[in-house]
Order: structure tokens, then sequence, then C-alpha cells
């Protein structure tokens, strides 16, 4: 294959012929010599070899991923995907060495690789057609492909990975914020149920399940940016199951926050009307407590931390009757947290009174406590305490006899410290209060009310109207001025006795200033009256409304307007 | 007869070299082998024997053989369809063919993307090597062979009209669309530079073997 053989070739039979072989003499430079056509091959075998190198060193990273089912995943044809574009392929599918699950092995760009640490994650996308979603359909027609995420982290390289069974509603780096609500049901709420912010969908739930004592609902979800930054420690958050509707005097409402959330139930959260001083929600995972409806969310006033640390319990001598579970625990007027739950132990001795152990919800927050810790907590409550706090029961609501927790100022009492060893949470000193008799009184008093004799008493009205006109109407009453003068003559004779009469009065009115005294604006038996005055007025207008309307609109019974 | 006797081809045969003359291959004309290198008549290079012809046709050969290999391993058409896409390479379209039935076609592409191509690497490599190695072969059948090579090789180029039609032809879309795959390129560099590779073998150092029998 040199030049030497090939001109021998030429040569071969040239060799009596002196022209020519002086020719082929002088080409004595390297050019004549060999074709210029060597460097065809020559490239392309460099070439054949970077491409080859190339292929070599751009090899990207093999991976194997674990599945429990490898449906419709084919080795050498299924797609690696990342937002619909490829960044690999399978290469082999095998069952795993325990024969129970599957093992794929996927060569993946090398692009990729730095990203390939321990929160990637692998699902395998198939058609799927459920209540919340219809999706891959182009895999019906394309096959299934391999969806892979990641976020913008690099991180310790991984080349082992267990896949997902189900798609993950948000991709990682996805900017937002991870929420757990917790909810005493699960009611209409699955795992992909939206989330909505003034009936926008703003998240989705990603996770729905109990918690480790399988008392309560947890759902983790996902509220995407720049919505997250509409959460505050003060969000309520509540369950949007399909349709709310009430039916009240101004006629019935019905409320659909979304038709989609109509069949697949969803979450909505709001922010009271005046937003405290407190800056957005900002570290994922944080707790809220998810209300049944927005009528709840929005009457509770609690923040939804239900933390069992800021638990103490006051016992009560007696009937605790009216004293219910959520029933208010206010503070110099203002709710500071609730009753968790009432109970009532049997008294030890026969003769004892049974004692009512109230376990009481405090919100430290609502008393100005950021995030103390239950040390910091105890140490407050006692400083209170010291302070002469002291608990008490009060009524709530005269016409239902329901009764709140009242904490009271009583400095004059004796120094008494909260029982820290009572089980299961501290003890509060408590005092008695006039509740029952307070009770009873209105008790009576209404009952007397309702027994009035309204009817016998309008008719009573009427004789005596009549009897009076015939009265006016009769001749006696022409002849009356002149018995006038005769009984203002006995009058005056009557007026001689007055001086004494008067001294009498004042002694009968200085008795009744004493009993007045009692009565004064700032004593409890006042304000509670007065107050029950007040819901009297009140029932007193709707009744008469209602009647109204019943007179006009008889049917109103039926049909609510 | 003398022409098609391959026993009469023999030393008495008198060819230009001998009388110290060259041809000019465009015109035909003779002139003396010491005049310069362009034809008298027509302007046209006049060598007795093509510069470096064997060197020449090893390089192309080489280049053609390469080429071929890619050519085979690499698709050279992709199919793409909303069921996905698909890729050939020259045989799984052959076995395709056959598959769907269509034996003739298959047979046709099989026999110019295939056979025809190995067909002259091998008659390729053999005039070669019987050149270089002044192999005692019949002239004659030399002198076919070359000519066969020659015949068919343009033949292979099939295959390449096959994708480009196709490719040209087939555009729908999103339905479906052809794609030329990398390995047509290099089946057509593989035809294009076996064919340079038959063409520049110079036919005259065929019959310079008589020379030294």
């Amino acid at each position: 294959m040199s030049s030497n053989s090939e001109s021998h070739s030429n040569q071969g039979p040239n060799n009596g012929v002196e022209p020519a072989t002086s020719r082929v003499e002088r080409a004595s430079y390297l050019s004549a010599r060999v074709s210029f056509a060597w460097l065809l091959p020559l490239m392309a075998v460099l070439f054949a070899g970077w491409v080859l190198w190339q292929a070599y060193i751009e090899r990207g990273p093999l991976v194997e991923i674990r599945f429990d089912k490898a449906g419709g995943v084919i080795a050498g044809e299924t797609r690696v995907r990342r937002n619909d574009v490829d960044v690999g392929r399978v290469e082999a599918v095998r069952l795993a060495d325990d024969l129970n699950s599957v093992v794929v092995s996927v060569r993946l760009d090398p692009q990729v690789s730095p990203y390939l640490d321990d929160d990637t994650r692998f699902w395998i996308v198939n058609a799927r057609i459920n209540t919340t979603e219809i999706s891959g359909l182009g895999t019906l027609l394309s096959g299934s492909y391999i969806e892979v995420d990641w976020d913008d982290v690099p991180g310790e390289r991984q080349s082992e990975f267990v896949g997902l069974d189900e798609p993950p509603l948000t991709t990682r780096g996805t900017p937002g914020l991870r929420l757990t609500l917790n909810a005493d049901e699960a009611g209409y709420i699955y795992v992909g149920s939206p989330v909505f912010l003034r009936q926008i969908e703003v998240g989705r739930v990603e996770r729905r399940r109990l918690s480790k004592d399988a008392t309560q609902v947890l759902f983790d979800i996902f509220i995407e940016a720049p919505f997250h930054q509409n959460v505050y420690p003060d969000t309520r958050f509540y369950g949007v199951s399909g349709v709310e509707g009430s039916i009240g005097s101004d006629g019935a409402t019905v409320r659909v926050e979304s038709i989609a959330a109509l069949f697949t139930g969803g979450i909505a959260f709001e922010n009271p009307p005046t937003i405290t001083q407190s800056a957005p929600v900002r570290s994922n995972g944080k707790k809220f407590k998810l209300f049944d409806s927005r009528g709840d969310a929005r009457e509770s006033l609690f923040d939804g931390e239900d933390d069992q640390q800021y638990r103490l319990i006051a016992k009560f001598e007696g009937s605790v009757k009216g004293l219910r579970a959520n029933a208010p625990i206010e503070y110099n007027g203002l709710v500071v947290g609730r009753v968790a739950s009432v109970s009532v132990a049997l008294p030890k001795e026969s003769a004892g009174p049974s004692i009512a152990t109230v376990v009481l919800q405090f919100q430290p927050r609502r008393l100005g406590l950021e995030d103390v810790s239950q040390t910091q907590w105890y140490e407050t409550v006692q400083g209170l305490v010291d302070g002469g706090l002291r608990v008490q029961l009060a009524t709530g609501n005269l016409l239902t006899g329901s009764l709140i927790v009242k904490l009271v100022n009583k400095p004059d009492e004796i120094k008494v410290a909260v029982d820290f060893e009572n089980e299961p949470y501290p003890s509060l000193p408590v005092i008695a209060s006039n509740v029952e008799a307070v009770t009873a009184d209105v008790e009576a008093l209404i009952k007397n009310l309702s027994e009035l004799p309204l009817d016998s008493l309008v008719t009573a009205a009427t004789q005596l109207l009549q009897e009076t006109r015939q009265l006016v109407a009769s001749p006696d009453i022409a002849q009356l001025p002149a018995q006038l003068s005769t009984s203002m003559t006995s009058i005056a004779k009557a007026t001689e006795t007055l001086p004494a009469m008067v001294k009498s009065l004042t002694t009968a009115s200085d008795n009744a200033n004493d009993v007045l005294e009692g009565l004064a604006p700032d004593s409890e038996i006042y304000i509670e009256l007065s107050a029950a005055a007040r819901e009297l007025r009140i029932a007193a207008k709707s009744i008469a409304s209602f009647a109204e309307l019943l007179e006009e609109n008889p049917n109103a019974l039926l049909t609510g307007r | 007869m003398q022409r098609y006797g391959v026993e009469q081809a023999g030393p008495h045969i008198v060819n230009a070299l001998d009388s110290g003359l060259k041809s000019c291959t465009a015109c035909g004309v003779l002139q003396s082998l010491d005049v310069e290198d362009s034809c008298h008549r027509c302007g046209a290079t006049v060598r007795s024997r093509r510069v470096h012809s064997l060197q020449r046709t090893w390089a192309f050969l080489i280049v053609g053989m390469l080429a071929y290999i890619p050519a085979n391993i690499f698709p050279i058409m992709l199919t793409r369809s909303f069921t996905g896409d698909t890729s050939d390479t020259i045989f799984s379209g052959v076995i395709l063919l056959a598959d769907s039935g269509s034996y003739f076609v298959a047979f046709i592409i099989f026999f110019a993307s295939i056979v025809i191509p190995v067909a002259k690497f091998v008659i390729i490599s053999l005039l070669a090597l019987s050149i270089q190695f002044k192999w005692e072969m019949s002239l004659h059948s030399r002198h076919n062979l070359h000519r066969i090579t020659e015949l068919i090789g343009r033949w292979s180029m099939i295959d390449v009209f096959v994708v480009a039609v196709l490719a040209a032809l087939i555009q729908l879309g999103a339905i479906l669309t052809i794609i030329p795959g990398v390995g047509i390129n290099a089946f057509a560099l593989s035809v294009v530079f076996t064919m340079l590779a038959a063409s520049s073998l110079d036919p005259r150092l065929l019959w310079d073997g008589d020379k030294h029998v």
C-alpha cells in the first residue's frame, strides 16, 4: 500500500523506456510519492475516534430505580423526562432479587448528574382518570414514560432510588409553602383537593393521613407562591365541602366555593379583618386547625393553636350545670381560651360534695404571650395567681343558662399556690360564685312573666274603659262641680295632718335607701339584671316582628320568609 | 476476435507504454511519453498511468468501508407520529418491510443497501490486491469485475433516495413525520467513496498484468 509498490507496478512494464523512468525518478519529494487521498481515511479514523471518545466521556450516569410495578416500561424505549424533555432512557428492566419489585436501570444525561441526590424522585407516568384529575392521556398512544423531579440544589450523588407509586402533586423547587392542617374528620377532602383563597385556587392537598394516635386527620397542603404570603399565624383554614347553605330571617343563602369543590371538596382560608402585626408565615410545616365551615372559622376566637401544654384545670364544687366544652374563658372581658372538657368526680366520702373538673385550654397569644414555653407559661400563671387571680363561674346567657369561666382578680384573697402536682394538668384556685342564685331568680322571673294572664287583663281593661264612658255620660257628672267644692273643703282639712305624714314618709325613704344601696350600678346583681332586661327587650322585639310577619304572611311558618 | 479471447491477451500485445506513447483519455489522441502532461489536441491532462491510482483506490475504499459501519449502526430514518418515535436502521427496515409482506421492496432494499455495497468492497479490494501483489488472474474477468462495480455502484444510492423522498413527502406534522437519520448520511458517504474508489482504479493497470506473467 505504499507508493513504492505502485511505482513498481508502473515501472515494471516500463523498464526499457527512459523518459518514463526519469519522470518517476524525478518525483523525489513526498507529495509525488504519496497520494493526498490518504488524508481522507486518516480524517475518517480520527473523526470516528473523536465521536467514540465524546460518546464515552459524555456517557451519563446509570441509576437503578425500584418500582413496585413497571407498567409500560420497555427497555431501550421508555424515556425519562423532566418537564416534558427527555433526560434519559431506560436501559434494562428486571425483577429485583426478592422477586417482589422491579428494578429499572436508567441512563441519564450527563448534564443532570449533579442533581441526582437523595431528594430525587422518579415515578411512572401512565394515563390517570379519577375524580380530581385526568392526566397522561398522551401515554395511551405513546406509551408510558418515567418522570423525574429534583430540586435545584446539587447534592451527594446517589445511584439507587425508590420510585413513587403516584405522581407527586407539586414538583420540588416550586416556590410556595407547605403547611399541616389538623381536623377531627377527613370530610370530603382528598389528596389533590384544591385550596382556595377568596375562591381563587392557590394550592392543593398533597397528603391526607391520620395522626400517630389516630385522634386527628392531618392534611399536608401546598400553597403556591405568591399566595403563600397571605398565610399569617392567625389565618383560619376551613373545609369547603360542596354546598354551604343557611336559612335565616333574611332568607336562604347557598354558597358554593367552586364547582370543582362541589365534587371533590376543598379547603379555603381567610385572614381575620384585622391582621395583627405579625409577619406572614415563612417556614414550612406550621400547623393550623382546620375548621368545619366558614362560619365556624369566623366565629371561633381561636387561632387553631390547640397546644396541650397550655392546659390548666379548675375544680368546682357543686353543680356546673350549663358549662359545656368550648365555653369561653374570659379575662377582663376578653376571651383568652376555652373549656376543653368538663368531668365530674364522685365525692370520696359519701357526704362530701362532688367535684367538677374543668380542663381549661388557654391561648397564651391572646394574653400577649408569643411562643412561650411550658415553664414560662407556668411561671406567668403563678405570677397572676399570686396577684389574686381566681377562677370563677359566671353566667354567659341568662336565657339558656349557659355558663362561662371567668378569671377575676381578688387581691384580698389569701395567697394560694397553683397546684402544679395535679394530674394531668396544674390546678388553678377557684372562688365560689353566686351564679346559681341569680340563675334561679331569673328563671323564676321569666316563669312569672310567662304566667301573666294577659288575656283577662285586656278584657278587664276593655270593660273598664266602657264603664268609664258610661260614667262620664251619666247625668251624675253634671253635679260633680258642686261636689268638688265640698271635697276641696275636706281636703283642706286633711292637709292639716300632712306634716306628720311627711315625717313618717322620710323615715320610710331612709329605709328604702338602705335597700337600694345593695342594688348599686356596680353591684353584680344590677349588671346581671340589666343584661337580663336587655335580653328580654331583644326577645320581645323579635317576637313582635315575628308576630307581624305571621300576620302578614302566615305561610312564613313553612317557607321561612 | 483477439479482443475477446483471454488466452490471446498474451505478451505479444503491444500497448501504448511499450511504444513510448501515452493516450489521452478524453479525446483518445496518442502522444509521446516525454512531452508535457497536457494533451496537445484537447488540453486534458494526459498520463500513461493515472498517478497514485492504487493509493487513491485504497484510500477511498477504506473511507467507504469505515462509513459503512455507522451507516448500519445508526438509524437511517426516524418516524415520528402521535404514537411516539420509531427509528429504523437499514437492516431493521428490511425486516420491517419483509414482516409487513412487502417482500419485493424488502428484497430491493436489501440488495441495494447490503448486497451491492458489500460486493463492491470485496470486488474492489480483490482488484486492488491483485494489482498490488501481481496475482495471476484472468485479465478479462478482472476487466469484467471492474465494469460491474462501476455499473452497479450507483444503484446503492436507491436507499438514500428512498429516505430523501419519504422525508420530503411525509411531513404531516404531529400525525406522521419522517426525518432522515444519521445513518443515511454515513451510507451516502460510503456509496460515494466506494464509487470514487472504483473510478480512481485505472483500468489500464488491470491490463498491465499480462506484462509480467
